[in-house]
């Protein structure tokens, strides 16, 4: 692991960097209109966003050749879904993805 | 989920999505213990950077010697997947103050931006700053917490992966797609279903080609894309 220092000067660097991605959008949009269509476009940045970060967990990637299926990570997602369907608890989801995924992993 | 925007109600509704900074905060300082990490500097790194994605490939670049720059690099192109979250949320508080909309905007994460998309469906469409600032604030601080305590508890668990603790933010993840889904009146069902499915696809052929780092932002700005697109046509 490198110096204490160096290490400093990547959080600082990698922190300046999400601030801005995170704050510019707020500041810009503060002081212009945004147009209609952008805003169509953003109606579906929720449900697409959600979506890609659950599937890019349900496989592994191996650059230049087709994703491996996470098989643990996809079947502990069925319980998981399952769970949403029925209680409609983020908490519960949680519990049930993360306790399936610990039984699968004891199991294989 | 209530039409209440309060600084409690935020509170309330952020607690559910607690277990899932936790889990993934341990996850996190144990992983940064086993690189050689200090307590202080993972707790810095989770202060400062904010970010669950970027500090896991920060550890990861760390520990691999990557120079600098190409550190600095990827997290942005991890991030910039924020700048659409962040514009998403900004038009709500467009009548705040330039001070507010820089703070809400500073503590936004993935997670009290999902959080924010399902309480809309439950307020006419509209979000508070009390409402967004607690439940940031509180996302905040599990997530430094979690992450100074997994690094601390380093040396006693070796391996989190055991304890699915890494599966808690996918499986959030898949409860508030689900909430998403159910709840925004927005845009028809079949057609957030057809996204969805438009999504695996993308997932799935991009990752032969697209590096990890940019993977989620080229497909969702895709998918959006296209939905635009679909419903623009349907609307003409």
């Amino acid at each position: 692991m490198p110096s204490f220092n160096y290490l400093l000067l990547v959080i600082l660097g990698t922190g300046l960097v999400t601030w801005l991605c995170r704050v510019l959008p707020f500041v810009i949009l503060k002081k212009f209109n945004m147009p209609k269509l952008l805003q169509e476009f953003l109606s579906f940045v929720p449900v697409a966003i959600m979506a890609a970060l659950v599937f890019d967990n349900m496989f592994t990637q191996h650059l230049g050749h087709l994703p491996e299926p996470n098989v643990p990570n996809i079947l502990a997602a069925l319980p998981s879904v399952l769970a949403a369907i029925i209680t409609r608890s983020l908490l519960v989801i949680a519990i049930v993805g993360v306790a399936t995924l610990a039984l699968i992993r004891f199991l294989m | 989920m209530n039409n209440e925007l309060d600084f409690r109600t935020g509170l309330a509704d952020t607690l559910p999505t607690v277990f899932g900074y936790i889990g993934i905060g341990l996850a996190f300082g144990i992983v940064s213990y086993a690189a050689g990490i200090p307590a202080i500097g993972a707790l810095l790194m989770a202060l400062i950077t904010y970010s669950g994605a970027a500090q896991f490939v920060i550890v990861s670049m760390l520990t691999a010697h990557s120079p600098y720059i190409s550190i600095v690099l990827s997290v942005f192109m991890l991030s910039a997947r924020m700048i659409l979250t962040s514009m998403t949320v900004a038009r709500y508080f467009k009548n705040e103050s330039m001070v507010r909309n820089i703070w809400l905007g500073t503590l936004l994460t993935d997670e009290t931006f999902a959080l924010s998309m399902s309480k809309l469906n439950y307020t006419q469409q509209q979000l508070s700053y009390p409402w967004l600032n607690a439940a940031n604030i509180f996302a905040y601080s599990a997530w430094a917490a979690a992450s100074l305590g997994g690094n601390l508890l380093g040396n006693l668990i070796s391996n989190p992966e055991k304890f699915g603790l890494d599966y808690a933010l996918v499986a959030m993840f898949i409860g508030l797609l689900y909430l998403q889904i159910i709840g925004d009146k927005g845009i028809k069902l079949s057609l957030q279903l057809s996204v969805v499915l438009l999504v695996l696809v993308l997932t799935y052929v991009g990752m032969i080609f697209i590096p990890s780092s940019l993977l989620v932002l080229v497909v969702t700005l895709i998918a959006c894309f296209v939905g635009m697109g679909v419903q623009h046509h349907a609307k003409l």
